[in-house]
Order: C-alpha cells, then sequence, then structure tokens
C-alpha cells in the first residue's frame, strides 16, 4: 500500500513540477516489465488450473483440451513460424472482430433496436440518421442540404456532449484516484 | 517549482482532489446531501418483479472491460448495482445470469451475486453457473450474450459499467426478444444507444450516482459528492473562459501559459 502510494505521488509530483523526469520515466518502464512479469504469472496459473481439471476431470474439462491446443498452436506459430502467426490474425482474427463491429451490424442494431418514445430520441434517431448519410455517397445525393446539417450536429452538439461526458469521465477517475491513494478503495480493487 | 504552463491545471487538479476528499470526509460523519432518486435505480425492483411473474431470467452484464484505469470507477458502479440486482433475485427467486470476457471480474461477481442471494433470503439458488466467463474477447462476448438472449430469452437485459459495442448487440438482441432494458455507462459513444434502446437509462456519471446509492457505501456516495462540487467549479470556469474568449480578453491564455 505504501509502496503504491509513494509511487503515485511521485509520478505526479515529478509530471508538475519536472523535477526527476528520467528517474519518472524510469519507473514507468518498471511498470511495463512488471506487467511482463504478471503476464508470465498468467500464465503458469492458467496452465496450473487447466492441469488440475484435466486430472481430476472435472465438469467442462474438455475446454481444458482446447485452451491447451489454441495456447500451444498460437505459442509455436508465434515463435517459430511469423508469417502463419499473422495469417492467423489478419485472416481470422480480425475479419472475425471486424464480422461483429461493422458499419452494418452497429447502423443495424441501432435501428432494429431502438424505440423513439420521447422528443430526445427523435432527435438523436435524426442525428444518428443525418451522420449515416454524411457517411456515404448517396447521402449528398438525396439531399445536398445533408451535408450543411450532418456537419453541423457533428460539430457543435456532438462536440459539446464529447466534452461533457470526457469531464465526467475524467473527474471519475479522480474519485477513485482519492479513494485508492487514502486507502479506502479495497472492495474489488484488493488491498494493493 | 511548477512547471511553466501546468500550474493552473496543477491548482484545478488539486482542487478536485480536495473536494473529493471533502465529500467524502463529509459522508463518513453522515453529513453527505441527498442523492436524486433515479428513476433506472427505482425500475430494478419493478425489472426484477416482472421477470418472477413471467418465471424467466434476469440478464446482467458490465461490458468489455475490468477494473482497470479510467474504466474502473465505472465497473465498481456497475458491480454495485449487479449486488443489489442479485438480492432482488434472491427476494423474487429468479435466476441471475452474469456474463463477462475479463477473467478478474468472474470470482468478484461470483461473490456479490452469492451474497445477494443470500441477503435475498434464497441462499440455495445460487450457483457458480450465474456467473460465467465466456472468453477473452469482446466478439465472444457477443456472440456468448446473443446466444443467451435468443436460446433463454430473459425477459429483463440490464448492462451497466465501462461498455463498448457489445452494448449496441445487447440491447438489440433485447429488444428482439421484448426483454425489458436497463442500461447505462458514462462512456461517450454509447449515450445515444442507451437512451434509444433501453426502456431505463443512467445517462453520463449518474452511474457513480447509482452505484453509491444501492451500495449505501458513505465513501461511494461522498466522491460522487465531491465530484458534482468540482464540476460546478469547473462549468463556473468553462463560463468565465467563453465570455472572456468572446470578449478577446487573453484571461484563457495567461491562465493555460502560466
Amino acid at each position: 500500500m505504501s509502496l503504491y502510494i509513494i509511487v503515485m505521488v511521485f509520478l505526479i509530483f515529478s509530471a508538475y513540477t519536472g523535477v526527476a523526469s528520467n528517474f519518472a520515466a524510469d519507473v514507468r518502464s518498471w511498470g511495463i516489465a512488471i506487467a511482463t512479469f504478471a503476464a508470465l504469472i498468467g500464465v503458469i496459473n492458467i496452465s496450473y488450473l487447466h492441469i488440475l481439471k484435466l486430472y481430476h476431470r472435472r465438469k467442462g474439462w474438455q475446454y481444458s483440451i482446447v485452451m491447451f491446443t489454441c495456447f500451444i498452436v498460437y505459442f509455436v506459430v508465434a515463435y517459430v513460424y511469423q508469417p502463419g502467426y499473422n495469417w492467423i490474425i489478419s485472416n481470422l482474427s480480425i475479419p472475425l472482430g471486424a464480422a461483429f463491429l461493422s458499419g452494418f451490424n452497429t447502423l443495424g442494431v441501432i435501428f432494429r433496436g431502438s424505440r423513439a418514445r420521447s422528443i430526445w430520441s427523435v432527435l438523436i434517431l435524426f442525428s444518428v440518421i443525418m451522420t449515416a448519410l454524411l457517411s456515404v455517397s448517396i447521402g449528398p445525393v438525396i439531399w445536398p442540404g445533408i451535408v450543411d446539417i450532418a456537419r453541423w450536429i457533428n460539430d457543435y452538439p456532438t462536440t459539446g456532449v464529447f466534452r461533457a461526458v470526457t469531464i465526467g469521465i475524467g473527474i471519475g477517475l479522480l474519485m477513485l484516484v482519492v479513494r485508492a491513494i487514502l486507502g479506502m478503495e479495497k472492495s474489488y480493487l484488493g488491498e494493493l | 517549482m511548477i512547471v511553466a504552463g501546468r500550474r493552473f491545471e496543477f491548482i484545478v487538479f488539486m482542487l478536485t482532489l480536495v473536494l473529493i476528499y471533502v465529500g467524502i470526509w463529509l459522508a463518513r460523519r453522515g453529513k453527505s446531501l441527498n442523492i436524486k432518486r433515479l428513476a433506472c435505480i427505482d425500475a430494478l425492483e419493478e425489472a426484477v418483479g416482472r421477470a418472477s411473474e413471467m418465471g424467466t431470467p434476469v440478464w446482467y452484464g458490465t461490458g468489455n472491460a475490468g477494473l482497470e484505469g479510467q474504466y474502473a470507477t465505472m465497473n465498481i458502479a456497475a458491480l454495485a448495482i449487479l449486488g443489489r440486482v442479485a438480492e432482488l433475485c434472491g427476494k423474487y427467486g429468479v435466476y441471475l445470469q452474469y456474463m463477462c470476457n475479463i477473467p478478474h471480474m468472474l470470482p468478484i461477481s461470483r461473490d456479490l451475486i452469492k451474497e445477494g442471494y443470500q441477503k435475498g433470503g434464497r441462499p440455495e439458488m445460487f450457483s457458480e453457473d450465474m456467473s460465467r466467463y465466456v472468453g477473452g474477447d469482446q466478439s465472444s462476448l457477443v456472440a456468448a450474450t446473443q446466444g443467451y438472449i435468443i436460446e433463454e430469452k430473459p425477459s429483463v437485459v440490464m448492462i451497466f459499467g465501462a461498455t463498448m459495442y457489445e452494448m449496441l448487440n445487447t440491447l438489440a438482441f433485447g429488444s428482439r426478444v421484448g426483454a425489458m432494458m436497463l442500461a447505462g455507462t458514462p462512456r461517450l459513444y454509447y449515450q445515444s444507444a442507451t437512451l434509444l434502446a433501453a426502456d431505463y437509462q443512467l445517462i453520463g456519471e449518474e452511474l457513480y450516482a447509482a452505484g453509491a446509492m444501492v451500495s449505501g457505501d458513505p465513501i461511494q456516495v461522498g466522491a460522487v459528492q465531491g465530484e458534482d462540487w468540482s464540476k460546478l467549479i469547473i462549468l463556473f470556469l468553462l463560463i468565465i473562459f467563453a465570455v472572456a474568449v468572446n470578449l478577446g480578453n487573453p484571461l484563457y491564455n495567461l491562465l493555460t501559459s502560466w
């Protein structure tokens, strides 16, 4: 706990005073090194857990075999045959993720799930339609005024909301900093 | 002592920390102000009651983030709400299903759900499967959520916390099965989805207030109070600077370069 507080206060002090900035950069590098070791501990822990699960044939032990197979394939391919690893990432992982996140899917679910029950919902729906039409070439063809309306929505109301939400998130983070520095946040983040 | 150009920022930073601390200090002495009632939190009991009447489960999610960085505060609030929902599920005898793709959320959520069912008076209903880890990827969380909603048809879908695009899919699929939906996140990009698709919403930092309200923890309540004071000061500064900039006064540039 004391170590955590000392490091955090030192980093804030260094950021604002410029004192010992090189040492502060070193401290941040240590953080990266510690995270790397934490990853190693994670690998050891997960292997131990799944070996025990396989050994005792606990419920869902078959998934442990899948886990080890995927882990070994990824690990070996990443260190032995880099092009193969890139192929897995480029041709399996990224397309699968993109399929879920694609603009079509995102817009599709918004329109499928949206319920325009209040004036605010109608305004948001209108903004979504305008911005979507701005993003595709057919938008200005339908009506040139769409460009001006959509740009105004993006430049003014959206920017205002963006700043307000960003301020809210920033202060929310400071709430956590205060609770953590004073040792009050012990419930979910552990005893630090 | 303070680096030039960061002095004003430092003062605002320290002032915010002090105000949050004062809020916590007052709350611990029982001097906290009341937090406005939030319709979304008042609707929790109605939602779980609906699931009880229909004999269907409640689905709960905290999205594709854990307790790290800027997401920690959001998910701490979401976990507090999970604890309250679990308590209501225990009270009404409803099955609660929580899904996550962040490993450290699994034991935390299991503890909260178990404690909730104990508080609700039905500890025997709790099973470890109520909190399910569905893989370490956002797509796997989306796939598992969609599959569960389509297969089990929960009558209530709740998603709170540091949510990302899984919120859109969750709300859309909840809508497909006619579920009552409660959602809230301070994350910018999903405010519109929350407002459009959910029956009850927590917009922006209302989530922090809701988390503090249901937890009843004076530290969380006090921090929210301090946060509100900080926002008042920031709002005041924004108005002053906006007026000054529009009048051609160099106050903003002077302070930010000081």
